[in-house]
This record gives structure tokens, C-alpha cells and sequence, in this order.
């Protein structure tokens, strides 16, 4: 507050910005940029469909892979935490399914994550994922269309 | 593991040679290998517009490209745009609240530098096209065109030594 007699010197004008320097000079700290003791990268392997059921899941070969630390399935995260759903208070009553941190039996969006991998660098990370077993059973809409909807066997990050 | 490559370039003015995957992206290479962090990565597919840094003079898209790619060249990046304090481009963008978070700032000062040696006097449609691969989240578009046209009116009156290339 000001005090009496003094004017605010901040109010109805711009300030400048105190932050600005070491962002413009490339010398901002982003969480990209920071280096903790025993940090590893994660990854993770992604739905290609929209809609899909998730089968078969094998992270053997992905475990095997010399660097990576860990590979969490969605049966393992499932247990780690309780579900939730999404809701919009503009909508009532509108909510989502049970949703999971890691797809749990099927997938509902593009991009969902399946499997997650934590490894020394990314690039390792990332190596894991191509090494995930495939999803044999893509299942498309239910009805009697369900037969053209249902993909081929597909992987659950893309290729497929 | 890939067998690694040398390579050999000169990063803001100073050589540099070391050993690569020939996987690693030039964004990685700079950011992990060579710690210059300035150079942010978005989308990592070229995209965004944040890792863009100069490539011989170029602006290039560095989750787009091999370090190995870049053997032999001159980088520069945000952390060499200035030879002494903030340069002309970074000063107009402070003046004029062009940036919020800063994470898309560097790429769109390499952007910026390299519209204006081209281009001293740009009009505010063209800078809106040159900017139009670098994204902004906080969407600060406005303040950015303005500090263009600052930068640009400040760099014809007074150019600056060169550090980056």
C-alpha cells in the first residue's frame, strides 16, 4: 500500500518485467532444463487408435533393454492410484469414464498412453517403447458394423 | 549402441568437436552435450518453431536435423545473439512485453535476426508471416510485432556488431 502523500508508482502504467533478461538470453530455467541427481527419462508408448481394446501387453523384451530402469503397465499404475473422472460444471450431469494414468483394457483417444518407460535418456526411453509386445486385438464399434470398424492386429503407439 | 561420429562446428563463434550418436538430434546435441540450453524444444517435429536456431546463416529447425548434419557448419543460438548485454532484438521485446513465459523466445529471436538481415524494414504483414512457424502459447502475437518493428527501426539506426552466425 502506499503510504500517504506518495503516489503508487506501479499503478496505471506498464512495468517492466524483472524476468525478462536471462529469458531473453537464453539463460531461463524451464523443468527440461534441469539435471537432478539419479534422473532418468520417461516415454511412453501411445494409442494410434481412437477407439481400441488393449490385449496382450508383453514388456519383456522392453525390460531387457540395457538402460531402462523401469516399464509400468496400466494394471501397475492402476493399483498405484484410485480412477477419476472428468466432469464440466457448465454441463451437468456430462462426465467421462473411469479414467486411468496408463489405458486400462481399452483405449479412447488417439495418443492415450499404454505403457510408460523410464530409462537413462530418452533416446533409450524411447528405444524400450519400439520394444513393447504388440496389441493383437484392436476392437473397432460395437453392432454389426463392428466387424468393418475393428482394426487390423495393431500396435497400441502407431506402425500398426 | 550406434557407433558415434566427431563432429566438427562452430557454435556462436567457437569450435567444437565431439563424439555422437548419429541419432541425436542437433536440438539434444546443443542442449545436452554442449549444455546450451537457450534452445527449447516444443513439438520435436518441426512444428513449433521453439528450437530454431541458425545454420550457416540460415534458420533452421533443430529437432529436425542430426547433429552429424551439422558437421562442418556454423550454429548459432539465442545464448550467442549478443556480444555484449542484451542485443537490439532482445531489447525491443523486453521494451515491449514480448514474451511471457519466454519459451518460444528464442526461437522467435533467431527468427526475428534473421527476418531483419534480409528484410531491415519489414511491415507488420510480413513479420506476421515470418513469425508464422514460431508459435506462441501465451499468445503474445501483438507485443511481438511490435518489438519486430522497434527492433527493426533500432537495428537501421544503429546495427550492432555481430556475434552470432
Amino acid at each position: 500500500m502506499a503510504t500517504s502523500g506518495t503516489r503508487p508508482r506501479a499503478v496505471g502504467r506498464p512495468v517492466k518485467r524483472v524476468e525478462d533478461g536471462r529469458l531473453l538470453a537464453g539463460q531461463g530455467r524451464f523443468v527440461d532444463d534441469l539435471h537432478l541427481p539419479r534422473m532418468v527419462h520417461a516415454a511412453f508408448v501411445r494409442s494410434p487408435h481412437a477407439h481400441a481394446r488393449v490385449r496382450h501387453v508383453s514388456v519383456s523384451r522392453a525390460l531387457a533393454l540395457p538402460g531402462v530402469v523401469a516399464v509400468l503397465t496400466a494394471d501397475e499404475a492402476a493399483r498405484l492410484c484410485h480412477p477419476w473422472r472428468g466432469i464440466l460444471t457448465d454441463y451437468v450431469g456430462m462426465k467421462t469414464a473411469l479414467q486411468y494414468p496408463l489405458a486400462l483394457d481399452k483405449v479412447r483417444y488417439v495418443g492415450e498412453p499404454v505403457v510408460a518407460v523410464a530409462a537413462a535418456d530418452r533416446y533409450v526411453a524411447e528405444d524400450a517403447c519400439d520394444l513393447v509386445g504388440r496389441v493383437r486385438d484392436a476392437a473397432g464399434r460395437r453392432g454389426s458394423r463392428s466387424r468393418h470398424a475393428s482394426r487390423d492386429a495393431a500396435d497400441p503407439r502407431g506402425a500398426g | 549402441m550406434a557407433e558415434r561420429h566427431v563432429v566438427r562446428l562452430t557454435v556462436n563463434g567457437e569450435s567444437v568437436e565431439r563424439l555422437v550418436e548419429p541419432r541425436k538430434t542437433l536440438a539434444d546435441f546443443l542442449r545436452q552435450d554442449l549444455e546450451l540450453t537457450g534452445t527449447h524444444l516444443g513439438c520435436e517435429h518441426g512444428v513449433c518453431g521453439a528450437c530454431t536456431v541458425l545454420l550457416d546463416g540460415e534458420p533452421v529447425r533443430s529437432c529436425l536435423l542430426f547433429a552429424v548434419q551439422a558437421d562442418g557448419a556454423r550454429v548459432g543460438t539465442v545464448e550467442g545473439l549478443a556480444h555484449d548485454g542484451l542485443h537490439p532484438i532482445q531489447e525491443a521485446f523486453h521494451d515491449h512485453f514480448a514474451l511471457q513465459c519466454g519459451y518460444c523466445t528464442p526461437g522467435m529471436l533467431m527468427t526475428v535476426h534473421d527476418l531483419l538481415q534480409r528484410s531491415p524494414s519489414p511491415t507488420r504483414e510480413e513479420i506476421r508471416k515470418a513469425l508464422a512457424g514460431n508459435i506462441c502459447r501465451c499468445t503474445g502475437y501483438h507485443a511481438i510485432v511490435d518489438a519486430v518493428e522497434a527492433a527493426a527501426a533500432r537495428l537501421r539506426a544503429a546495427p550492432p556488431r555481430e556475434a552470432a552466425r
